[in-house]
C-alpha cells in the first residue's frame, strides 16, 4: 500500500524487475547519447589527424622529389655550361689558329713581296751600274783614244777601273 | 532506520508496488539522459568546455575496459560505462537529499544478477555447453559443490558489498544527524523559546565532512569496484 | 518480556557482529602500508598502485561489510522477533 515502507534489507521481485528495466533503458541512453557521438567524434578527429599527417608526408615526399629534380637540373646546367665553355674555347682556339695562320701567310707574302722588290731593285741597280760602267768605259775609251796609251797603261787602267767598280 | 517507502502502486497483477528506490532511479536516469545530451551537444572537432568532460569520461572508461578486459572485448564498454555512471550517480543522489537507490538491496542485487547472467552466458558461448559444465568439475569432480557455491556467491557478495557501503553511509549519516540534533538541543536548551531551542544548529556544516567520505569517495569507489568486478568476471568467463 | 529479551539479544548480537570490522581494518592497513612502500620504491607507478590498492581494499572490506549488514539486519529488520 502507498505510504508503507519496505523492510531495510529485503528482496522484492517487482523492484528487481524494474531495476533491470531501468538498467536496460540507461544502457541504451548512455550508448546512444554518450558513447556513440563521442566515439564517432574521437574517430573523426583521429582520421583527420591521420589525414593531416599523411598529407604532410606526401607533400614532404613531393618536395624531396622536386629538390632531387632541381638538383639534377642544376647538374645538367653545369654540364651544359662546361660544354659551352669547352666549345667556345675550341672555337676560339680554331679561330686564333686561323688568325695566326692568316697573319703568317700575310707576313710571308709581304716578305716575298719585299724580297721580290729587293731583287728587282738589285737588278735595276745592277742595270744602272752596268749602264754607268759602259758610260765610264766609253769615257775611258775616249780618254785612251786621246792620250795614245800603251798596252801596259791600258791594262793598268782597266785594272784600276775594275777596282773602282768594286768599291 | 527504515527501508524505502512505497510511493504508489500500479494497479495490475494485484498492485505492483513502486518504491522510493525506483522513483529515484527514474530521476537519476532522466538526469543522466539530460547530462549526456548536454555534454555531447554540438560537438566540435576542437574540444571545448563540456565536450572535454564527455570525452574524458568516455576515454577513461574505454581505457579501463581495454586494460582490464583486453582490446577484443571493447563491446562491453558502453555497458560498463552505463553501470559506472548509473551507480555513481545513484549513490551521489544522497547529496541532494534523495534516498540513494543503491542503498536498497534490490538495486544492487539486480545489477549483480545481470553480471552473473552475463558471466554464465559468455562462459557458455565461448566454451560450449559441455565445456561450461566441465568447468565446474575442475580441477577434480570432488570440487563440484565448492565450484557451484563460489559461482553462486559472487552476485551476493557483489550486491551486499555495494549495498552495505552505501547503506552504511546513509545509516551513519542519519545517526550523526540525530546525534547533532540532540547536541544542539543541549547547547540551545537554556533558551525558553521552544522554536529557537530546537534549531539543530550543529547540523549546519559538520555532516559535510563526513559526507565527503561516505557520499563522494565511497560512491565513486563502489561504482568503480562494481564495474571492475563485472569486467574481471566477464573477461575471465570469455577467456 | 520475550520480545524485550530478543531485542536486547539482537542489539548485543549486532555489536558482536561488528567485531568482524577488526579483520578488514588490519588487512587494509597492511595493504595501505605495502602500497606506501611500493610508491616509495616506484613513485612513477603511483597511480597504478593506488588503483590496485583501492580495489584490493574494497574487496577485502567485504567481510566487514557483511558483518555490518548482519548488524543492520539485527537492528532494523529484527527477524528474530517475527519468529515468536
Amino acid at each position: 500500500m502507498p505510504g508503507e515502507t519496505m523492510p531495510f534489507v529485503s528482496v522484492d521481485v517487482w523492484s528487481l524487475i524494474m531495476t533491470w528495466g531501468n538498467l536496460i533503458i540507461l544502457y541504451f541512453i548512455v550508448k546512444k547519447l554518450l558513447f556513440k557521438p563521442v566515439n564517432k567524434m574521437l574517430q573523426d578527429r583521429e582520421n583527420e589527424i591521420q589525414k593531416t599527417i599523411d598529407d604532410a608526408n606526401t607533400s614532404r615526399d613531393e618536395a624531396h622529389k622536386l629538390e632531387e629534380e632541381y638538383k639534377k637540373h642544376l647538374e645538367n646546367a653545369k654540364e651544359e655550361a662546361g660544354e659551352i665553355v669547352k666549345t667556345a674555347q675550341q672555337k676560339a682556339q680554331v679561330r686564333s689558329e686561323e688568325i695566326i695562320r692568316n697573319a703568317q701567310q700575310q707576313a710571308s707574302m709581304i716578305m716575298k713581296k719585299a724580297d721580290e722588290q729587293i731583287e728587282k731593285e738589285r737588278i735595276s741597280a745592277l742595270e744602272q751600274t752596268k749602264g754607268e760602267i759602259s758610260e765610264i768605259a766609253v769615257m775611258i775609251a775616249e780618254k785612251v783614244v786621246k792620250k795614245d796609251l800603251t798596252n801596259d797603261d791600258h791594262e793598268r787602267m782597266i785594272e784600276e777601273i775594275i777596282d773602282n767598280l768594286d768599291k | 532506520m527504515e527501508g524505502p517507502k512505497i510511493i504508489f502502486e500500479i494497479p495490475i497483477f494485484g498492485g505492483i508496488p513502486v518504491t522510493e528506490t525506483i522513483v529515484n532511479s527514474w530521476i537519476v536516469i532522466v538526469f543522466i539522459a539530460f547530462l549526456c545530451k548536454f555534454l555531447t551537444w554540438k560537438m566540435q572537432k576542437v574540444p571545448k568546455g563540456k565536450q572535454v568532460l564527455a570525452e574524458k569520461l568516455v576515454l577513461m572508461i574505454n581505457g579501463l575496459v581495454e586494460q582490464t578486459m583486453g582490446k577484443d572485448k571493447m563491446r562491453f564498454a558502453p555497458y560498463i560505462g552505463a553501470l559506472f555512471v548509473y551507480s555513481a550517480t545513484c549513490s551521489l543522489s544522497s547529496l541532494v537529499g534523495l534516498r540513494p537507490p543503491t542503498a536498497d538491496l534490490n538495486t544492487t542485487l539486480g545489477w549483480a544478477l545481470v553480471t552473473f547472467a552475463m558471466v554464465q552466458y559468455n562462459s557458455i558461448r565461448s566454451h560450449g555447453i559441455l565445456g561450461y559444465l566441465k568447468g565446474f568439475l575442475s580441477p577434480t569432480p570432488v570440487m563440484l559443490p565448492m565450484n557451484i557455491v563460489s559461482e553462486a556467491v559472487n552476485p551476493i557478495s557483489m550486491s551486499f558489498r555495494h549495498f552495505g557501503n552505501i547503506a552504511a553511509g546513509t545509516v551513519i549519516t542519519s545517526l550523526l544527524y540525530g546525534a547533532l540534533a540532540a547536541a544542539s538541543t543541549v547547547i540551545l536548551g537554556w533558551i525558553p523559546n521552544t522554536f529557537i531551542s530546537t534549531i539543530p544548529i550543529l547540523q549546519l556544516g559538520l555532516p559535510a565532512l563526513l559526507s565527503i567520505y561516505f557520499d563522494l569517495f565511497s560512491s565513486c569507489l563502489q561504482a568503480f569496484i562494481f564495474c571492475m568486478l563485472t569486467m574481471v568476471f566477464v573477461a575471465n568467463a570469455i577467456d | 518480556m520475550e520480545r524485550a529479551i530478543i531485542l536486547a539479544a539482537s542489539a548485543i548480537g549486532a555489536g558482536i557482529a561488528m567485531i568482524a570490522g577488526l579483520g578488514p581494518g588490519i588487512g587494509q592497513g597492511f595493504a595501505a602500508g605495502k602500497a606506501c612502500e611500493a610508491v616509495g620504491r616506484q613513485p612513477e607507478a603511483s597511480s597504478d598502485i593506488t588503483r590496485t590498492m583501492l580495489f584490493g581494499c574494497a574487496v577485502a572490506e567485504s567481510t566487514g561489510i557483511y558483518s555490518l549488514v548482519v548488524a543492520l539486519i539485527l537492528l532494523f529488520v529484527n527477524p528474530l522477533v517475527n519468529m515468536l
